[in-house]
């Protein structure tokens, strides 16, 4: 439902940009070690409240945030059977290739179809708004081309029983 | 409008589970019978220490995975957003008395 979209996607957007205040923080158990804590969790006193906003049933958005880093999960709206085998095809297709996104985690976080893992380092690097930008345009995005994706296949399996099928008759 | 007060001024944020339960189950179905036109005129009513409350309550409300009653939360979150600012929700991230 379009009517949801844009407010889920503004408390998406407004949520990360306070959870995006990220500095370095070094290794408290190892030293000369910088771990995003946000993966480790060993010390509760680094970690924020897990924020989880809910779109519907299927659609869900979980912001972990730490003192060095944020993680952000991302499960994609799935009616039905073709939409998970697509989704899961184009995540890791995705997922393959995070070393390009550099923000993207190689494997999503259990539950999700998605996740992103930005650091100190990335927000130091490039721009905090433009990261938010980024994924809120990720969420909007992915829906448009699974359903792009299930189109197109629809269309070649009708092409292709159309030419099958025309042998027989 | 009282009402409100009265549920966010005796938030048992230091309080068990089974109390934050019950008062969280008393400002949902107060936040879900109010109408949209009387939101604006709500929050801009509260302290912002009630914002923060507040803001702590419609995220666990949009934990619970449910169209319509997300769909109230996020337009509520959207308002109490721009009236309080990126600062409420930093604070809903980083306190840990829990609504």
């Amino acid at each position: 439902m379009s009517s949801s979209l844009r407010p889920y996607l503004q408390c998406v957007r407004s949520t990360l940009t306070a959870a995006f205040c990220v500095q370095n923080f070094p290794c408290q158990q190892v030293e000369r070690h910088n771990k995003p804590e946000v993966e480790y969790k060993n010390s509760k006193e680094l970690l924020l409240n897990p924020v989880l906003i809910c779109r519907s049933e299927q659609e869900r958005c979980y912001i972990e945030a730490s003192i060095n880093s944020v993680r952000i999960s991302i499960k994609v709206k799935q009616s039905d059977e073709l939409d998970v085998i697509l989704a899961r095809k184009f995540t890791s297709f995705l997922e393959q290739r995070a070393d390009a996104f550099r923000v993207m985690r190689r494997k999503p976080v259990e539950g999700y179809d998605i996740s992103f893992l930005i650091t100190n380092i990335h927000t130091e690097e490039m721009l905090k708004h433009k990261l938010v930008d980024f994924i809120c345009q990720f969420m909007e995005d992915v829906d448009k081309e699974i359903s792009e994706l299930k189109l197109s296949v629809n269309t070649r399996g009708r092409a292709v029983a159309v030419e099958y099928f025309q042998g027989f008759c | 409008m009282t009402e409100f007060k009265r549920l966010l001024d005796h938030a048992p944020l230091d309080g068990s589970d089974g109390d934050k339960e019950s008062h969280f189950g008393m400002m949902r179905e107060t936040i879900l019978r109010t109408k949209e036109n009387e939101i604006d005129g709500i929050i801009k009513q509260l302290s912002p220490a009630q914002c923060d409350i507040l803001m702590k309550y419609l995220y666990r409300g949009l934990a619970a995975a449910d169209q319509k009653v997300c769909s109230v939360f996020l337009t509520w979150h959207e308002r109490l957003t721009t009236a309080a600012g990126i600062g409420s929700i930093m604070r809903a991230l980083t306190d840990k008395r829990t609504a």
